[in-house]
């Protein structure tokens, strides 16, 4: 077989482009695939952890208080006035009320 | 970036004869090829936003070869080995016979080349595909195409010999 006859052009099938363009005009309406939700789902995530840190941060004194506040009660003072620690007890008039001062530790007098 | 209705149609025109002259000696059937090409273009076409149209006749070769590949694959699951029949359009019947005796010669040929070397073959002899072109989709050294093809090409004219000449 000569070289001319395995190489022969086919003629594909009519109505290919005709085709594809009533296809094409179907999917008009549709929005194309896009990355955009992918990407609103990251920047939502994102958010929720930057509030959720600037959250924590926030809170970080309250908590700092809480736990001097709970060591101090758990030490059990019972001197009118006592430190321990950042926390100092200060009389009460009344025997049901506990007055507590919660303070940083004095800084050491400058050199 | 994205690409344009205009654009796609104009590839259209430009690959449809090139496409189906490849995908034709893959399938061997008229409609799956026009099928396949048609999924190939609606598949690009829905990437769109993604798609550059410098690069769009390079993705419709890679993503229409890989239909076809997955349509041989499910031929074969589907165990239909049995050869496809010629789609005949229509004419002189005699000057069809021979064109029919023809395909089966060249089929029966093609399927006997490794498989690297049948893919380069039609991507060059049908596809009409530079042979860097061919290396990029491929991702082969173009050098390894260019030998590729002339073994091809010589390996395929001694099984049409051997199958007798008329």
């Amino acid at each position: 077989m000569t070289d001319e006859r395995w190489r022969r052009r086919l003629e594909p099938p009519p109505g290919g482009l005709e085709r594809l363009a009533a296809a094409i005009a179907a999917r008009r309406g549709a929005q194309p695939r896009s990355r955009a939700p992918f990407a609103l789902a990251g920047a939502t995530a994102a958010a929720a952890a930057a509030l959720a840190l600037a959250g924590y941060l926030r809170e970080a004194p309250q908590r700092a208080f809480e736990r001097d506040l709970r060591a101090a009660l758990a030490a059990g003072l019972r001197d009118e006035t006592r430190e321990r620690g950042v926390v100092r007890e200060l009389p009460s008039g009344r025997a049901d009320v506990r007055i507590l001062v919660v303070a940083p530790p004095p800084s050491p007098p400058p050199r | 970036m994205a690409l344009d209705e205009a654009e796609l149609y104009a590839c259209y025109r430009r690959l449809e004869q090139p496409l189906h002259d490849v995908l034709y000696r893959r399938l061997w059937h008229a409609q799956d090829c026009q099928d396949l090409i048609h999924d190939a273009f609606l598949r690009v076409w829905d990437r769109r936003e993604q798609v550059d149209a410098a690069r769009l006749d390079a993705l419709i070769w890679t993503t229409a070869l890989n239909l076809a590949r997955n349509r041989l694959r499910w031929r074969a699951l589907r165990r239909r080995r049995e050869p496809v029949p010629f789609a005949e359009p229509p004419g002189d019947p005699a000057e069809h016979a021979a064109r029919g005796f023809d395909e089966r010669r060249l089929r029966a040929a093609l399927a006997r080349l490794p498989r690297r070397l049948r893919d380069v073959l039609l991507l060059a002899e049908f596809g009409g595909l530079r042979l860097a072109e061919i290396a990029e989709l491929l991702g082969v050294p173009t050098g390894t195409v260019g030998s590729r093809r002339h073994h091809a090409l010589a390996r395929l004219r001694t099984l049409l010999a051997e199958h007798g000449d008329d």
